[in-house]
């Protein structure tokens, strides 16, 4: 509702114009009056729009774990070899996570690199995986790989990387993370409830003297 | 404050069980036989070799590793450390572990890379380290904060393992240490990214302590394998 300034009509007004004027203060005075049921209109439009958006996000959601099922299923026609050349060798993603996701040693991810045995679990995994590289760099992620290894921007304590929720399942959230959609907190909060308590150190990462990293107590102040 | 870890994939403890391939250099969690008796070896990484990176230091710290009576369950790993289990360390179905209060020094001569039966991954290295820790000082460590302070130096010996493996295949094996492949990838570590053109840019070293250039990295060896 747009609210104007309302000039009162000078003693050379027209009648016409007086009666404009008359009808519009008269129905601003009464909106501006009746604040109640201003409040209530506010209030149920709050309302709506409240469920609209989670009808939204749901069905954001669910066409996002689709079109991620899909580029999947694409990305299973690629061999085990070529996944993970592209993971590891154009991506720049560690062997470590990529074993980790997998379920495996790394040396045997190592061996698949030569056509060794994936199970069929493993290669969904490994084409998830790529496909959801694809997603972040569509979301304008410049380097996925390096995203998804660098702890979340959390208040001291907490070293939490994408990769680790991702680890866990929430692939939707690690997207809404990079979309910028929610927080790192939100959806942290979503996934494990008690993360604060359980994932706090009271450390920190600092450079030793002899020039190799540290790990040092913080000291509450 | 977290608690200790329990890992719910025992496999993704391991880089590698039974012929760890030599490309790897020695780590921290390596388990070998030695005159008949299985020892790991608990030296961190950044302390285990000399100032030429590669040669490793007379001595090192190791701990016994001995065959469990019974298998290992959930209770082992979450309220029990003096001890890091090792789920079917042989890939035979028993279950293992180092006895972490069991310390003592190894001649890293006794080592031999033909005789190295297993290797942590990055993950089980995070394990050892928390349970090294909580059984000498009973502080617990948080996962993500041991992988923060080791990221620099596991990344340096993931590089390693892919340029020494390339050079394996190029030329076969060497000295029981593969020293000389790992001087090798140190020179690799101490020239410039490929595409930099020029000789004063920062060393491929000095960007393994930028840890938002770790990706980078990986792709720079990618594209280096692929000349070799």
């Amino acid at each position: 509702m747009t609210v104007e300034t309302i000039t009162a009509p000078t003693s050379t007004a027209t009648v016409e114009e007086s009666a404009v004027f008359a009808s519009v203060t008269q129905t601003s005075s009464a909106a501006v009056l009746d604040t109640t049921a201003f409040r209530k209109r506010a209030a149920g439009l709050r309302d709506e729009v409240s469920l609209v958006q989670k009808d939204v996000q749901d069905l954001h959601g669910e066409s996002t774990a689709r079109d991620l099922a899909r580029r999947t299923q694409d990305r299973l026609n690629s061999g085990v070899p070529s996944l993970l050349n592209e993971l590891n060798g154009i991506r720049g993603m560690s062997w470590a996570d990529i074993a980790r996701l997998a379920g495996v040693s790394v040396g045997a991810v190592r061996k698949w690199r030569t056509g060794g045995d994936a199970s069929g679990a493993s290669r969904t995994a490994l084409a998830q995986l790529a496909a959801f590289m694809d997603l972040l760099q569509e979301l304008a992620v410049d380097d996925p790989a390096q995203w998804m290894e660098s702890p979340l921007p959390l208040s001291t304590g907490y070293s939490i990387r994408p990769f680790d929720i991702y680890l866990e399942g929430h692939h939707l959230g690690v997207l809404d993370i990079a979309a910028q959609r929610s927080s790192a907190e939100q959806i942290l909060d979503e996934c494990d409830p008690d993360w604060r308590v359980n994932r706090r150190s009271e450390a920190v990462v600092e450079l030793g003297p002899d020039g190799h990293p540290l790990l040092v107590q913080v000291h509450e102040e | 404050m977290g608690s200790l870890e329990y890992p719910t994939l025992p496999e993704t403890l391991y880089f590698d069980r039974g012929n760890v391939g030599r490309g790897r250099p020695i780590m921290q969690g390596d388990v070998f036989k030695v005159d008949g008796a299985d020892v790991m070896v608990l030296t961190h990484p950044c302390t285990m070799r000399g100032v030429d990176g590669v040669g490793l230091r007379k001595k090192l710290s190791a701990c016994p590793v001995n065959q469990r009576e019974r298998r290992i369950e959930k209770g082992d790993w979450t309220r029990s450390f003096k001890a890091m289990p090792l789920p079917n360390l042989r890939g035979e179905g028993a279950d293992w572990q180092a006895d972490l209060f069991d310390l003592g020094g190894i001649e890293a001569d006794a080592l031999d890379l033909r005789n190295r039966t297993a290797s942590l991954s990055d993950y089980g290295i995070f394990v050892l380290q928390q349970r090294m820790i909580v059984t000498l000082t009973r502080y617990v460590a948080d996962l993500g904060q041991l992988r923060d302070v080791n990221q620099k130096v596991l990344l340096e010996i993931e590089l390693a393992t892919d340029y020494i493996d390339a050079l394996l295949e190029l030329h076969g094996q060497g000295d029981r240490h593969e020293g000389a492949k790992f001087t090798a990838f140190q020179g690799w570590l101490d020239s410039p990214l490929s595409n930099s053109g020029d000789e004063t840019s920062p060393t491929r070293r000095k960007l393994l302590g930028a840890a938002n250039l770790h990706a980078t990295l990986r792709r720079e060896m990618g594209s280096s394998l692929k000349d070799l």
